[in-house]
């Protein structure tokens, strides 16, 4: 099983349990995606108000990513809860996030500045 | 692992357990037999030859004593005639008138005939003739005593004295002819006896010849089994053994690659030559794997030992090793576990074993050597250098081994050279002269990898068939892919990495800015996903992706095509990948084959900012080994 190099980070230090966030680095394809899309699922506690996704790290997304952030989306807000995303506004991804609809349809956050991606919110 | 799986593999027929050669044991037992029977045969035979000889011998002798007797009988035969002769003559004398030859004849005579018939009687002779000896000797002493004494008488001076002797002459005459037909008698029957021992001395004689020749011939036909046994036995053996070879080369090369993985911008070549003597096989292996982030990794191995056992040692260690290295994780951590787990399940067989990992794109090679022979690099230059470290034990060796890493930069153009002993180690040569040998012709070798082995071995191996396999492989990441880029990828998602990296290094090599390349990468990737994904079911084919970029005009063109039927887009959230494409791109055309034809086909292009480049100028697909 290809992991490219990605890593499912369990809640950051110092985020409130209310909004726990799960940071993914590396790449993500139609290889890991399904296995990413299980990790971030279990670090949401039902007690919690949403998720915040942190694609700082991430050097690849495509469609299949995309499907899975939609789908991700899609099954917190059954559970009336919300995903928002933490896009630095020089990533890479932007161009595809925005072609994909993420922009109007997920709320996305961005870090007051490059040096603090990591720590969003 | 099955015997069927095997013949599926590699088309070598295993014989099943059934048709395997019986064990030794009944053959063993059937030669101690023919063996202990033909033996015995030829002491018999021998024995009753010997015991004939010894009977021919006696038959001789006997022959010989009955000679002896027939000779002094035959002389007494002729004193008894003188003896008569002698009597006559005194008597026909007149009286006073005898001279003194009458008296000397008998006094010579009549002892001479005494004599005769003792040594007649001291010979041993059959119970019929000496009966017959014995009977005839009184009278025969009584003939002599009678000779004397008429002799003697007549000799007397005196007419009545001669008178008186004359008067015993028809009596002696009558002894005499009486004594004339037994004797006669006897010596036909000594002679009669003589013929009868001869003969059965030469009968004997020939039955003993005749045995002897048996006992010959049965020692030939014994020894003639006992060969013919052995050789068959040899054969089974012979066979026995070819098939464990069989069996050992099947896993061996089952468990080999059976060809190189075609990985972009890293040039590959690989060659296993088996030993050429006996009935062993090595336990070498070589692999090259594709890693998680777009790395390759090397691994060339030498198990202890030469037999089945050494091949399934190496299926277990090659397997081991690809799953660490699948993990991503660096060559020293991969050997460390490699070592751990040989000592958790006691394999007992040591195995010295080289992983090195390449990044094609940055050019650096990471090795870790647990005991194996340090892999030659060879630079554009025709320089070359091992790449020696302090040693570490091999796989198996020392429980608890660390093995350090060591980062190597290749330059350009380099390659490094990847082998196991047998390449070097020859019987007639020290092993300093093998590996100077190696280094020698590396800084020489013919342009192209698949040449460049081929040279190596035919130098290396110039003294005839190795004594132990040999592995090679030789590695040479490519200096640039060049305009024209030609991929076939597995349709496997694992290695939609290996696409992005090779894509990459392209675009870097077109030109391409930062967003440029990561939106191409998303443009080519969605439709090798869709090839993946969509074209084919589970248990999936491979798909072509061609590249060409223009220097002149900076627009790059993508083809990606399967052979698969096209899928339209089904379930929740699917079909984004073409709306991607497009938008990324500046032209997109989908061609997804006639309803017949199988294959999709998506053709891509687009202008990058950038349009001069100078690499352009210099461009090489790599491949070259020295310069």
């Amino acid at each position: 099983m290809t992991v490219a190099k990605l890593l499912v980070r369990q809640p950051l230090r110092g985020t409130s349990p209310d909004w726990p966030t799960v940071a993914l680095v590396g790449e993500i394809d139609l290889s890991n995606v399904a296995q990413i899309e299980v990790g971030v699922r279990a670090a949401v506690p039902f007690t919690a108000v949403g998720l915040v996704l942190d694609l700082s790290g991430v050097d690849y997304l495509d469609s299949t990513g995309l499907r899975m952030l939609f789908q991700l989306a899609r099954e917190l807000r059954d559970r009336q809860q919300e995903l928002r995303l933490v896009v630095p506004a020089t990533s890479r991804l932007r161009r595809v996030l925005d072609l994909g609809g993420v922009f109007g349809t997920i709320p996305v956050v961005v870090p007051p500045d490059r040096a603090n991606q990591g720590a969003a919110q | 692992m099955t015997a069927p799986w095997l013949v599926s593999q590699v088309g070598v027929p295993v014989p099943g357990r059934r048709r395997l050669p019986r064990p030794l044991g009944r053959t063993g037992g059937q030669m101690a037999a023919v063996g202990l029977a033909g033996a015995a045969l030829i002491l018999l035979i021998a024995h009753t030859a010997l015991v004939g000889l010894r009977q021919v011998d006696h038959a001789y002798a006997a022959v010989g004593q009955i000679a002896t007797a027939q000779r002094a009988f035959q002389h007494a035969d002729m004193l008894h005639d003188a003896l008569r002769a002698d009597v006559a003559l005194a008597l026909a004398q007149m009286p006073g008138t005898q001279g003194p030859d009458t008296h000397t004849g008998v006094a010579i005579d009549a002892p001479g005939f005494r004599a005769d018939l003792r040594a007649a009687a001291a010979v041993r002779l059959p119970g019929r003739l000496s009966v017959s000896l014995q009977a005839l000797r009184p009278e025969q002493e009584q003939f002599a005593d009678d000779a004397e004494r008429i002799v003697a008488q007549a000799q007397v001076d005196g007419q009545a004295e001669m008178l008186a002797a004359r008067a015993q002459w028809p009596a002696f005459k009558a002894l005499f002819n009486e004594l004339a037909d037994a004797q006669a008698a006897v010596v036909a029957q000594l002679s009669e006896q003589s013929g009868q021992k001869e003969q059965l001395a030469d009968s004997g004689q020939r039955t003993a010849r005749t045995r002897l020749a048996a006992a010959a011939a049965a020692a030939l036909v014994g020894f003639l089994g006992i060969a013919l046994l052995l050789g068959r036995q040899g054969r089974r053996l012979a066979e026995l053994a070819a098939r464990e070879r069989g069996v050992a080369e099947t896993l061996q090369h089952s468990l080999l690659p059976d060809r190189l993985p075609d990985l972009p911008g890293v040039a590959l070549a690989a060659r296993y030559v088996p030993c050429g003597t006996g009935v062993e096989v090595g336990g070498d292996w070589y692999d090259v794997l594709p890693l998680p982030g777009g790395e390759v990794g090397l691994v060339m191995g030498d198990v202890a030992g030469h037999d089945l056992g050494a091949a399934a040692v190496m299926g277990q260690l090659r397997n081991a090793l690809r799953a660490y290295a699948s993990e991503g994780l660096p060559p020293g951590a991969v050997l460390e576990r490699l070592n751990q787990m040989c000592h958790q399940q006691r394999t007992g067989v040591m195995s010295t074993c080289l992983y090195a990992v390449l990044d094609p794109v940055a050019r650096v090679l990471t090795v870790a050597n647990a005991g194996h022979y340090p892999p030659l690099l060879v630079l554009p230059d025709g320089g070359t250098r091992f790449l020696e470290r302090p040693g570490c034990p091999p796989i198996g060796a020392v429980r608890e081994s660390a093995y350090p890493e060591t980062t190597y930069e290749l330059e350009p153009g380099a390659s490094v050279v990847l082998y196991t002993d047998g390449l070097v180690e020859r019987r007639t040569r020290p092993v300093d002269e093998g590996l100077e040998l190696l280094a020698r012709e590396a800084a020489s070798l013919p342009a192209g990898l698949e040449a460049a082995c081929d040279h190596l071995l035919e130098v290396l191996l110039a003294d005839g068939a190795p004594e132990d396999d040999v592995a090679l492989l030789v590695v040479a990441p490519a200096m640039l892919l060049g305009p024209h880029l030609d991929l076939v990828m597995p349709a496997e998602p694992d290695r939609l990495v290996d696409l992005r990296r090779a894509l990459g290094r392209w675009l870097d090599e077109a030109g391409a800015d930062e967003d440029e390349r990561y939106e191409v990468l998303v443009a080519c990737s969605e439709a090798a996903t869709n090839a993946v994904e969509h074209a084919y079911g589970p248990g999936a084919a491979s798909y072509q992706v061609v590249g060409d970029w223009d220097p002149e005009t900076g627009e790059i063109s993508l083809l990606v095509r399967d052979w698969g039927r096209w899928r339209s887009p089904r379930g929740q959230d699917r079909g984004r990948g073409l709306g991607l494409m497009t938008a990324l791109m500046d032209d997109v055309t989908v061609d997804r084959g006639g309803p017949t034809a199988g294959g999709t086909s998506v053709l891509m292009r687009r202008r990058l900012a950038a349009c001069t480049h100078p690499a352009g100028s210099e461009v090489s697909t790599g491949e070259r080994v020295s310069a």
